[in-house]
């Protein structure tokens, strides 16, 4: 009996003691605390890292997807694709996470003593520019939305939330906070004059590149809502810029790009004498690059993207994928040829007869440069070495041309001639990895061995700035203020540099819209600009039969008719194409995402946008 | 012991079956809310008017005051112009959107603008009334072959409206519009009011082969004329046309 009860006397007593882990009492390994973080100046640094790599927004390389929206290129791979209207929240960007995340770096950092004066003025420019670009991308899709400046709010239980909430700011005033902004964060001792590396981090000439942009949007709305049929705007201005505000934004607009350019950190890369080959490096090729300004970078093995992967012509792909995207020939007849303004191809003659090329790249002899930079034409190399497309063959019976498709890399005709190559283009079904557009992409493709498998990737960045958009926004903004001297000469040193004719008679609106429409294919540039223009419902109004609104495709064939005095030459075709069955359709309610209803149901004094309700 | 067991779990069960078809709160509504989008003229006569019912283009907004979460109830509008819900009675507001549809809102009261205001009980109809830029009056469509014809009166209502686009649609189905359709064709002659008289020789291979599907799977297809005013974001239509396909 006694025994038993010093046995659990003894069981009770060990238990007491062992049952005490700190098991519960560990400190959390995956959370760093703001005394952690801001005792390092590495850390710090990291924390940068963490904000540059949150703006992935919009079109992107890392999205091949997303280029199918627009006109710049189909979907090849798989079936079509039924892409028509834009969603209410299309492209919607919304982080007050990050501006919430930013605000509290620099609260932190106003409290560390690690590291200089100097160097923490220069962070603070950093996730200022950041911030700036946030505000901008949300004020691009949305209009005016609350501005929080440095705020970072805390919450007690009791509090009186309504303080909390922020109105909407009006369109033109988040215009001016990121204006404000850009200046303060460029003048000396904050943000560095010098490039960073592969210009992934902030500098002066960013934030004078995103005034620079934010100004000359900020024009074109008062300046081109106000001459619609319907303005869009609402009665508070949370959308939609007073018409007598434009020449004051140009002003701006065109001082800040003219900063950038004087500043001569930044220059129109120009020291390749084949002009495709210079557009081409300074688009996409870092090293000893002078283009771009501001970038999101990418770099192995953590970091690497896949957009060579995806869109490789099958004839060079080193692993599966390939082929995912096909540029329109809409893009390409957007180019101009080096003397003639009029891009169009020279596929038919008047009577109706094909024009007989002796080479398919022959079809786009004296085009625009930068469309080689752009596209790979049929007949054009990757990584050294022809890229053949070819539909299939024609041959001539009883006075028609009749076409031939083959299996593809298989079926020949009675000479030996592959019948349809590896690359395409088929002309119809709903096969994966294959061309069906008669065009592969070029822009930011890399041709290192590797960058197309799928245990390597891409270290081939993403320009989000570069100086030429600084010459075509002077030349933008001087055109809309009558000053017709310096917009010819920004252009024309754009074109110079591509290698085509300047323009010597009045520079218009048009002419600005074509140039960007080459000069930044494929950069997110397009969306923004028709949307600012308030081009966009024109251009993509929802009929097929406007060339602007539907895809159209070109495919190369050669002739296989022995005898004939165009035997093997080559003839294209251009046509609608089966896998983009549908106009885009950009509505007015398209021009503003709507509001979410969560935001409105927790911050009630948030306005919905036009058309909304 | 089991069969205590056995006997209580059974007798649970039958009291989850039972009591489980109560487990609803609220009743379903069950009061119908129709109504059409008119046109009151001057003199008070009402004209029916005809639209794209496909892909939400339309749109009405419901709300009602006094609830703690601000979403509104999205109606749509079918071709003709006309909705429905099954709402529970209530008095609601309904709201249309100034710059969506063929047509200005009916400014109502200084204070409310185009917001109209009812009391919803049972059945209840609405009408909203809206002033169109443009009607189609007396149209008439026919179909010879390949050859379509459609003529129609195109009446200006808003003084200082202008013409867009003219257009004349072809579906197989009876949803016609500039969304639905396998051929269109557009007029850039003569962009004002008055008399139409619109061609259409159908010879797009894509196009004829639409319409040989058509003649073997119901023998008709259904036409639309439609007209776009500057500044609206869509078009009005005339009536939708059967046409025989010989």
């Amino acid at each position: 009996m006694k025994k038993k009860y010093i046995y659990s006397a003894c069981l009770a007593f060990t238990l007491a003691f062992c049952g005490c882990s700190d098991f519960l009492d560990r400190d959390p390994d995956r959370i760093l605390s703001d005394e952690q973080v801001f005792s390092d100046e590495k850390m710090i640094t990291s924390v940068l890292a963490n904000f540059y790599g949150r703006m992935e927004w919009g079109q992107r390389i890392t999205d091949a997807g997303s280029y199918v929206c627009l006109d710049e290129a189909l979907r090849s791979s798989g079936g079509p694709d039924l892409f028509r209207t834009f969603g209410d929240d299309h492209w919607r960007i919304y982080d007050y996470g990050l501006i919430r995340n930013i605000n509290q770096f620099l609260a932190s950092l106003n409290n560390t003593d690690v590291i200089s004066e100097e160097r923490k003025n220069q962070l603070r420019g950093e996730v200022r520019f950041m911030r700036a670009y946030t505000y901008f991308c949300m004020c691009r899709c949305m209009g005016g939305m609350p501005i929080v400046g440095d705020e970072v709010f805390s919450y007690e239980s009791g509090m009186d939330i309504t303080t909390l909430q922020y109105p909407r700011s009006t369109e033109a005033e988040l215009y001016d906070y990121v204006i404000k902004e850009c200046t303060e964060i460029a003048a000396d001792g904050m943000l560095p004059s010098e490039a960073s590396k592969n210009s992934a981090r902030a500098t002066k000439w960013a934030a004078l590149a995103l005034k620079a942009r934010a100004a000359v949007y900020a024009g074109s709305i008062a300046n081109y809502n106000n001459k619609m049929e319907n303005p869009v705007s609402t009665p508070g201005s949370e959308v939609g810029i007073p018409a007598s505000k434009a020449s004051e934004y140009y002003k701006i607009a065109y001082d800040a790009a003219k900063a950038v350019i004087d500043g001569g950190v930044y220059v129109l890369q120009n020291n390749i004498s084949d002009k495709a080959d210079n557009f081409y490096a300074a688009t996409t090729l870092k090293d000893n690059n002078t283009e771009v300004i501001w970038a999101r970078d990418y770099k192995g093995p953590s970091n690497y993207q896949g957009w060579t992967r995806d869109n490789v012509p099958s004839s060079h792909a080193e692993d599966i994928d390939q082929a995912y995207l096909g540029p329109v020939l809409n893009l390409v007849e957007d180019f101009e040829y080096i003397g003639n303004r009029d891009g169009k191809l020279n596929i038919k003659n008047s009577d109706g007869s094909y024009i007989a090329y002796d080479k398919a790249i022959d079809l786009f002899k004296d085009k625009d440069p930068r469309l080689f930079a752009t596209v790979i034409v049929p007949g054009s190399s990757f990584r050294g070495s022809e890229v053949v497309l070819r539909a299939g063959v024609k041959r001539n019976e009883s006075g028609e041309w009749k076409s031939y498709h083959g299996k593809r890399g298989q079926d020949v005709t009675s000479r030996g001639l592959i019948i349809t190559p590896v690359n395409g283009p088929m002309t119809t079904g709903d096969d994966q990895y294959v061309n069906k557009s008669g065009f592969f992409v070029r822009k930011f493709m890399d041709e290192t061995v590797g960058a197309t498998t799928r245990g390597r990737g891409s270290e081939v960045w993403f320009p989000r700035f570069r100086v030429s958009e600084m010459y075509l926004i002077a030349a933008e903004a001087a055109m809309e203020m009558n000053d017709q001297d310096n917009a010819c000469r920004y252009l024309n040193a754009v074109r110079e540099r591509a290698g085509i004719q300047p323009l010597n008679g009045t520079i218009t609106l048009n002419d600005i819209v074509r140039e960007n429409r080459v000069e930044f294919a494929f950069e997110n540039h397009r969306f923004y600009d028709l949307k600012r223009w308030r081009l966009a419902d024109k251009l993509w109004d929802n009929n097929e039969n406007t060339s602007t609104a539907i895809h159209r495709v070109l495919f190369p064939y050669q002739i296989d008719q022995v005898g004939d005095p165009n035997d093997l030459k080559w003839v294209f075709d251009a046509t609608t194409t089966y896998m983009s069955p549908y106009p885009r359709y950009f509505q007015p309610k398209n021009y503003y995402n709507f509001i979410n209803q969560d935001w409105i149901n927790r911050n009630p004094k948030m306005v919905k946008n036009p058309y909304q309700s | 012991m089991k069969k205590i067991i056995y006997n209580i779990a059974s007798l649970l069960l039958l009291a989850v079956f039972a009591t489980s078809c109560g487990m609803d709160n609220y009743d379903a509504p069950e009061s119908k809310l129709y109504g059409q989008i008119l046109y009151k003229d001057a003199g008070g006569v009402e004209h029916p008017l005809q639209v794209k019912g496909t892909g939400e283009a339309i749109k009405l907004s419901l709300y009602q005051y006094g609830w703690q979460l601000s979403d509104g109830i999205t109606l749509y509008a079918d071709q003709d112009a006309k909705f429905e819900a099954i709402l529970f009675d209530g008095d609601y507001h309904m709201i249309t959107n100034n710059n969506n549809g063929p047509w200005k809102t009916v400014q109502i009261s200084e204070v409310k603008k185009d917001t109209v205001d009812f009391t919803l009980k049972g059945s209840t109809e609405v009408k909203i009334y809206v002033t169109p830029y443009f009607m189609i009056e007396n149209a008439a469509i026919s179909l010879n072959g390949t050859n379509l014809s459609a003529t129609c009166a195109v009446k200006q209502i808003i003084s200082d409206a202008a013409i867009n686009t003219q257009s004349v649609f072809i579906s197989s189905t009876r949803f016609v519009d500039e969304q639905t359709n396998f051929a269109r064709m557009d007029y850039s002659e003569d962009k004002s009011a008055g008399n139409k008289n619109f061609s259409f020789a159908i010879t797009d291979a894509s196009q004829l082969k639409s319409l040989e599907n058509a003649k073997n799977r119901t023998g008709k297809v259904y036409a639309r004329i439609g007209i776009k005013a500057e500044g609206a974001d869509q078009f009005i239509y005339s009536e939708v046309f059967e046409l025989a396909v010989k």
